[in-house]
């Protein structure tokens, strides 16, 4: 069977409301899901892959709601927003390998957009762009390993509408 | 195989302590940090630092995930997990294994079992190793009463997942055991997640004496002597010793063959503390239990014995067979060691985190100090207190005695209060130059206020340089 994208948003908000569920794994099939609330950092709502077929993971994740602008280095151009790393990992450009990137330089994206992934021993949290704008930069390669906190990519953030 | 590259799974001054002694044996290192050890000293020291989470220690130190994927992704081959943290949570020490990283300590099944108070005390009698009468109450509060009866009060009600003086009550009568009892409880609940108790005859006037071992995983196993760790506050050790001058060396024999025939029964793998209460009143010594880690006080062995306990960590873990036989072991002169802690005696030992203005550390023959510290480091308020561990080696407890309290007379930390006024007054107090305290005398101590502080302008008429 498959789940769709709101099924897999109303699993979370289940977890979510209930804080006594630290962790939660569901196979259905050839679908795995993973929420776990003790690995991440915690604070941040569960983050969540369902694998579809395919080698590669899919991303529904909520990240670090705080995470796009928590650390902005010293020294980053103005008017520019940092995404930071929410975990320690292995950063994943595409959702699966051979996918095109979730972001390129140029590109746009929403405040709630992810745009790449990072991996903690086989769990993939999605990170969020956290602001509207436009990605001017990307400060990491696809499966580098990344620090928490570590700048990722630069957003100029754009107003909305 | 020897270890190649080691992440260092803690901070503060054992982070630096492994690190150093990873250099020493050429094995490259990785400091795991969180976000408030950035720039610390370990984070300097080793090869290289990874921020594996914010501040706060459950969502960094304690973040298996986290620093398991720091060491995946760094290309470490082992993890150190120092004291403390994760070091004795069995599952960590397991998932590092089927990760492929050697784990610097016990098999995970060790670690279990030992951290399971009642289970190692259960062992330790099925070994003929004695403990104090008393066992487990699966009745709850009822049941701790029957054995209260049975035990005479006072009793120790204990938690069986505790440590760190967590989930204990001393019941003095049986009008106070049921309060107790449910505090007791809820306490291990908390901190532990586990509320199952167990009950102990109290002994009054103990001593606590402990036995270091190694084990080669396979029965080899071999003990480095005995430490004194009596003087505590509220079951926290404030000052260690060794060896233990103050227990008759019958009991001090018993228990060294007593913690190797357990430490060869489990075929324990590492370095382990085998930890028992001398009950000086009745001359018998008792299991408390095993500690599957290096110890905060392992200083005082290493200066007595002359060997490195972190480096034979070390080569244990990279496959080496115990490189140490018994017959090679000796023991020289005495050691003392204090836990110097930011925490302001006067107003209840509340910590007392901020930035050191001043630091100016003893020095001379005999003077060691493991720390982190230095002027200008702001010390967090997310993680425990000690700033330093203060360890003299003198001829003998007397020259150690003296020696250590020169030490702690010019011993300058500004910035943040201490406890340096403390420890030169339990230095400086004629019970402990007769080496007669109890696990009780600190307590007791402060109660009748037998114990005044003392400025450095009163205790300095000797500097160790001048000895």
């Amino acid at each position: 069977m498959d789940l769709t994208h709101d099924d897999v948003r109303l699993i979370l908000d289940l977890v979510d409301e209930h804080e006594d569920i630290e962790f939660l794994e569901l196979r259905l099939g050839d679908l795995h899901l993973v929420a776990d609330r003790t690995g991440t950092g915690g604070h941040s709502p569960p983050a969540a892959v369902p694998r579809a077929s395919g080698p590669g993971p899919v991303a529904v994740a909520e990240p670090d709601p705080s995470a796009g602008s928590a650390a902005a280095p010293a020294g980053a151009a103005e008017n520019v927003e940092v995404v930071t790393a929410p975990v320690v990992g292995v950063f994943f450009a595409a959702p699966e390998p051979g996918a095109p990137p979730y972001v390129e330089v140029g590109g746009r994206v929403e405040a709630e957009d992810t745009v790449g992934l990072i991996e903690v021993m086989k769990m993939f949290n999605g990170v969020q762009a956290g602001v509207r704008g436009e990605v001017v930069r990307i400060l990491v390669a696809n499966e580098e390993f990344v620090e928490f906190g570590q700048p990722l990519m630069e957003i100029r953030p754009e107003a909305g509408e | 195989m020897s270890l190649r590259r080691l992440l260092v799974a803690n901070r503060g001054e054992i982070a630096v302590r492994v690190i150093r002694a990873c250099h020493e044996l050429g094995i490259e290192t990785v400091a795991a940090v969180s976000e408030a050890d950035r720039d610390g000293l370990p984070a300097r020291l080793a090869d290289r630092a990874v921020c594996v989470g914010p501040p706060r220690a459950a969502h960094s130190y304690l973040n298996q995930n986290a620093l398991l994927a720091a060491a995946i992704g760094t290309g470490c081959d082992a993890v150190h997990p120092g004291y403390g943290f994760l070091s004795e949570n069995a599952a960590f020490a397991a998932a590092c294994e089927e990760a492929g990283l050697t784990f610097v300590g016990p098999r995970g099944e060790t670690v279990r079992t030992m951290g399971d108070k009642l289970a190692a005390r259960r062992l330790a009698e099925r070994h003929g190793v004695p403990v104090v009468p008393g066992g487990g109450v699966p009745g709850g509060a009822a049941d701790a009463a029957k054995a209260a009866e049975r035990l005479g009060y006072p009793v120790l009600l204990k938690a069986a997942a505790g440590g760190g003086g967590r989930g204990i009550r001393v019941v003095r009568d049986p009008g106070e055991l049921a309060s107790a009892f449910a505090g007791a409880v809820a306490e291990a609940e908390a901190a532990f997640g586990d509320g199952t108790m167990y009950v102990e005859r109290y002994v009054p006037r103990g001593r606590h004496l402990e036995v270091q071992v190694f084990g080669d995983g396979t029965g080899g196993v071999v003990h480095l002597g005995e430490r004194d760790c009596s003087a505590q506050r509220r079951h926290q050790k404030i000052i260690e010793e060794a060896p233990a001058t103050g227990v008759p060396e019958a009991i001090r024999t018993g228990a060294r063959s007593a913690a190797m025939r357990l430490a060869e029964t489990i075929r324990y793998r590492q370095a382990g503390t085998v930890e028992f209460i001398v009950d000086q009143d009745r001359g018998e010594y008792y299991f408390l239990e095993m500690n599957t880690r290096i110890q905060v006080e392992h200083p005082v062995t290493e200066e007595i014995t002359g060997i490195d306990l972190v480096r034979l960590q070390l080569r244990l873990a990279g496959g080496e067979p115990l490189p140490v036989e018994q017959r090679d072991v000796g023991f020289t002169g005495h050691a003392i060691e204090c836990r110097i802690t930011a925490e302001r005696p006067a107003d209840g030992f509340r910590p007392s985190p901020g930035t050191i203005t001043a630091w100016r550390p003893p020095s001379g023959t005999g003077i060691r100090l493991d720390t982190h510290c230095e002027a200008g480091y702001r010390v967090p308020p997310y993680y425990d207190s000690m700033l330093a561990k203060l360890i003299v080696h003198g001829r003998d407890r007397a020259d150690a005695t003296a020696r250590t309290r020169a030490a702690l007379a010019d011993f300058v930390i500004d910035g943040v209060d201490t406890n340096l006024a403390f420890l030169r007054a339990v230095l400086a107090h004629p019970d402990f130059a007769a080496d007669q305290i109890t696990t009780r005398w600190v307590d007791d101590a402060m109660k009748t206020g037998r114990l005044t502080e003392v400025s450095p302008a009163k205790t300095s008429p000797l500097s160790p340089r001048h000895q």
